[in-house]
């Protein structure tokens, strides 16, 4: 099935259509899901997609067409979710930027994350959680493949950039970050939770503060780490903006 | 006035919901140490591995100096007792023998039938003496109508009543509302939880909380152990001036009453000293999650990127206190019910003025139907709070004062206008401010003219129903700023806090004529345009156990100063920000 986006209609029928999917127990399961985002670049679109205490969970697989979302948010959930060809530019209302959950397995392929600001409330009191991506383990064994993506001039104190977190019972079997490239970032490190092996492959970071990786668990298998890079941040969102920052990636 | 930033998270400094305690001859107001567990269900400390033993949370210093001390409670540490009135003196002469004094009372759960069980007044032809238990009196001070009554703590009550009820759970001091409101989630939800999760032996009591075990990423219980003492502050003096953490409501009624007659000089007293149980398990498990925190974290180990600091920034240890001051309600699920949690999160909730409340919230009221139980597996329950980040209440305040200042009729109001124009100029400093002292500094000038805006009879526009009830929206958020960063002392028209965590306990949803819309999963993309954002409700309760909305300043809608109160749920977008879930295996 492909449901194709280009406008907030658009949009708005698609997490209708999937949530139908996800309700009808007494419809044959679908296959996986194709959703196509608005081609270039889309002010204000988020999108929703997916319910992860529905009863069904499906195979979504989100791919973008040059899309660069401009303060938008996707939260996406599923058996397996895939993201692809899509940049998500400016700090979206609400407490994350990227949120995806799946039971089984996930994965992000040229994904560009640019100038998100996020404010983490402290002091006393409730505080919503802030985060600028949020991947959520919600089945026994998740598999993770994040790469290539590009984290360029993301803001946030105390907001971690990337959080793995378990859901329940959920754990992250193993997290691949591979042609990651980290820019300029001021933003809480990766955290790393609920994750049995972490490997980082052609990991870069240029000019980021603070510590890069927290690893909260011992049972965590770290292989690899983040190597010095060089990048021009400005050039670089120049280029993932206007769709050209995974020239030479894979 | 005051810069405190904790204070509109906390319970108030009101001495209203102390109990009444009648004092004769002296004070008798120290509640005896406990020595049960009352109705408490027993945990199996064997078999759930690690315990946490023989230790209170450390103490600590606040920035008035007061230092915080753990003492025995007495009756004046809860709330909800009820004062008696002193009885009257009747003289008249008598020699009187007492049958039953202050050595061996008699102890009844009701009353004795008559005073002569107490006492028997002699023969007038009697000589008169002074000899032990038989005296000559001039005076009787009380009977059994109206006795001098001494209320006590029942020293065998963990609950009142048959179990816990969200009535029982009182924030203090600790700007811990996002612990309580689960708690008060739990114990309206799934009340067998508590009783399950504590026991007691002698005055000492175990709670049952749940850690992180990282080695093998799963959650496993731990036993906290602590007396039944809780922090009090101290000043310098010595002198005690409140509880730390939160209350404990106490019974209506004693549970039982010892009676018995006493000369004072030559005046006869009855007296009645009444034990009253107290719901002391929610300050229980507040001590044992500080405890706990001190021990393995505020979330047990997990979340770690989420957790308080456990040092200063000098590297020294933080009280328990300390480290539950302020946090998140979605990660405390996992702390009581461990590997019981299926899921949890924090969701948005979308304000706009003039906006869809209902269409742009479609999550939310998803998670609300789940809360009614709809779409939720056999055998779990899902939970939820609601809350709301200061710097959006703020962002809020000022979208909606800009809507305002947008409105045709303002050109009527120009004086009005001109403080609207101010306020926003304050919001736009404090935005601007990157520095996080002052910008504290620039919130409360932001709060205190929102105050001076929202006090009323300074501009009468904000309480009428003019603009649609534009204007009442616009003092709800300023109600909210002004309490914002700056401890009003309960003063001034009061919505919601921000910054606090408030439990959700039911939802109703109603059409544009008041009737019930029958929404499910399967059929919310149809009747989710039915449901009307002025006519559905949301039912919240406060974890102060009181501080309800009240922007007219009359005291709560429903005449019950309880925290429970109802906002529709355009209020409900516009007040919130986020709300946090949590589904567990019950």
């Amino acid at each position: 099935m492909v449901i194709t986006i280009d406008s907030a209609a658009d949009a708005a029928a698609a997490e209708s259509r999937v949530r139908g999917l996800l309700y009808d127990l007494s419809a044959a399961e679908p296959g996986p899901i194709q959703v196509l985002l608005p081609a270039g670049a889309t002010p204000g679109l988020s999108l929703r997609l997916g319910d992860p205490l529905a009863p069904r969970q499906l195979d979504l697989r989100v791919q973008g067409r040059g899309t660069v979302l401009q303060q938008g948010a996707l939260d996406l959930a599923g058996r397996s979710v895939s993201l692809q060809d899509v940049v998500l530019s400016g700090s979206p209302p609400g407490h994350v930027a990227l949120r995806i959950s799946a039971t089984d397995s996930m994965s992000l392929s040229r994904v560009g994350i640019v100038d998100v600001s996020k404010t983490q409330a402290t002091g006393p009191g409730s505080h919503s959680r802030q985060r600028i991506v949020e991947l959520q383990a919600r089945g026994p064994a998740v598999q993770v493949t994040v790469g290539p993506t590009a984290w360029v001039g993301n803001r946030g104190q105390g907001v971690p950039l990337l959080d793995l977190v378990g859901q329940g019972e959920g754990r992250f079997d193993r997290v691949t970050l591979v042609d990651a490239r980290f820019v300029d970032n001021q933003a809480a490190p990766i955290i790393v939770a609920a994750v049995g092996r972490l490997d980082l492959e052609r990991v870069t970071r240029s000019s980021e503060a603070g510590e890069f990786l927290s690893v909260s668990s011992p049972a965590t298998l770290v292989m690899g780490e983040a190597e010095p890079g060089s990048e021009d941040a400005p050039a670089l969102k120049a280029a993932l903006l206007a769709g050209e920052g995974f020239t030479g990636a894979p | 006035m005051e810069y405190q930033q904790s204070a509109p998270t906390q319970a108030p400094r009101s001495s209203s919901q102390q109990a009444g305690g009648q004092q004769f001859p002296a004070v008798q107001s120290t509640g005896p140490s406990r020595t049960g567990a009352g109705n408490a269900a027993s945990v199996d400390k064997a078999a759930l591995g690690t315990a946490i033993t023989g230790s209170n949370p450390a103490g600590y210093t606040d920035g008035q100096g007061n230092a915080t001390k753990d003492d025995a409670v007495d009756m004046t540490d809860g709330f909800n007792a009820q004062a008696r009135p002193d009885p009257f003196a009747v003289c008249r002469e008598a020699d009187v023998h007492i049958l039953h004094g202050e050595d061996g009372p008699l102890e009844l759960s009701g009353e004795p039938s008559s005073e002569s069980q107490l006492y028997e007044e002699l023969p007038p032809t009697r000589t008169s003496s002074a000899s032990g238990d038989t005296q000559t009196v001039s005076a009787f001070v009380g009977d059994i109508a109206n006795p001098y009554v001494s209320q006590k703590l029942d020293p065998s009550s963990v609950f009142v009543g048959t179990g816990p009820t969200v009535a029982d759970v009182h924030q203090g001091m600790v700007g811990d509302c996002y612990f309580l409101a689960v708690l008060g989630d739990v114990v309206s939800a799934d009340p067998g939880q508590i009783a399950g999760m504590i026991s007691a032996s002698g005055n000492s009591f175990s709670i049952r909380l749940h850690r992180f075990d990282s080695s093998s990423n799963a959650w496993v219980p731990v036993v906290i152990s602590v007396d039944d003492q809780l922090a009090q502050f101290t000043t310098n003096t010595g002198q005690e001036t409140g509880l730390v953490g939160s209350s404990f409501r106490i019974a209506s009624d004693p549970s039982y009453a010892k009676w018995y007659a006493k000369f004072h000089g030559t005046t006869l007293g009855v007296h009645q000293d009444s034990y009253y149980k107290a719901a002391i398990w929610a300050p229980l498990v507040e001590k044992a999650f500080a405890r706990y925190a001190e021990r393995f974290g505020q979330y047990g180990g997990a979340f770690t990127g989420d957790q308080h600091a456990q040092t200063d920034d000098n590297g020294a240890a933080l009280s328990g206190y300390k480290q539950i001051d302020g946090g998140s309600a979605d990660l405390v699920y996992n702390v009581i019910y461990g590997a019981a949690v299926q899921a949890h999160d924090t969701d948005d909730i979308q304000y706009a003025p003039g906006g869809d409340a209902v269409g742009t919230n479609r999550l939310l009221i998803e998670n609300l139907l789940r809360v009614q139980g709809e779409g939720v597996p056999e055998g779990q329950t899902f939970m939820m709070t609601m809350g709301c980040d200061t710097d959006e209440a703020v962002a809020r305040l000022d979208a909606q004062t800009a809507s305002t200042l947008a409105r045709p009729d303002m050109d009527n109001h120009p004086s009005f206008a001109r403080e609207l124009q101010f306020l926003r100029s304050r919001i736009s400093a404090w935005r601007g401010e990157g520095d996080a002292t002052k910008k504290g500094v620039l919130l409360e000038k932001v709060a205190k003219e929102a105050g001076a805006l929202v006090t009323p009879g300074n501009w009468p526009i904000l309480q009428s129903n003019q603009g649609g009830g534009d204007y009442k929206d616009l003092a709800e958020l300023l109600s909210m700023v002004m309490n914002a960063s700056i401890d009003h002392g309960g003063t001034g028209p009061l919505h919601t806090y921000a910054s606090h965590s408030y439990s959700v306990l039911g939802a109703t949803f109603l059409d544009a004529q008041g009737a019930a819309v029958s929404a499910n999963f399967a059929n919310l993309d149809t009747t989710l345009s039915q449901i009307d954002p002025l006519k559905s409700s949301v039912q919240l309760r406060n974890p102060h156990g009181t501080n309800e909305p009240d922007m007219e300043g009359d005291g709560p809608a429903d005449h019950q100063d309880d925290g429970v109160f109802s906002l529709n749920l355009e209020q409900v977008s516009r007040s919130f920000n986020f709300h946090q879930h949590g589904l567990v295996r019950t």
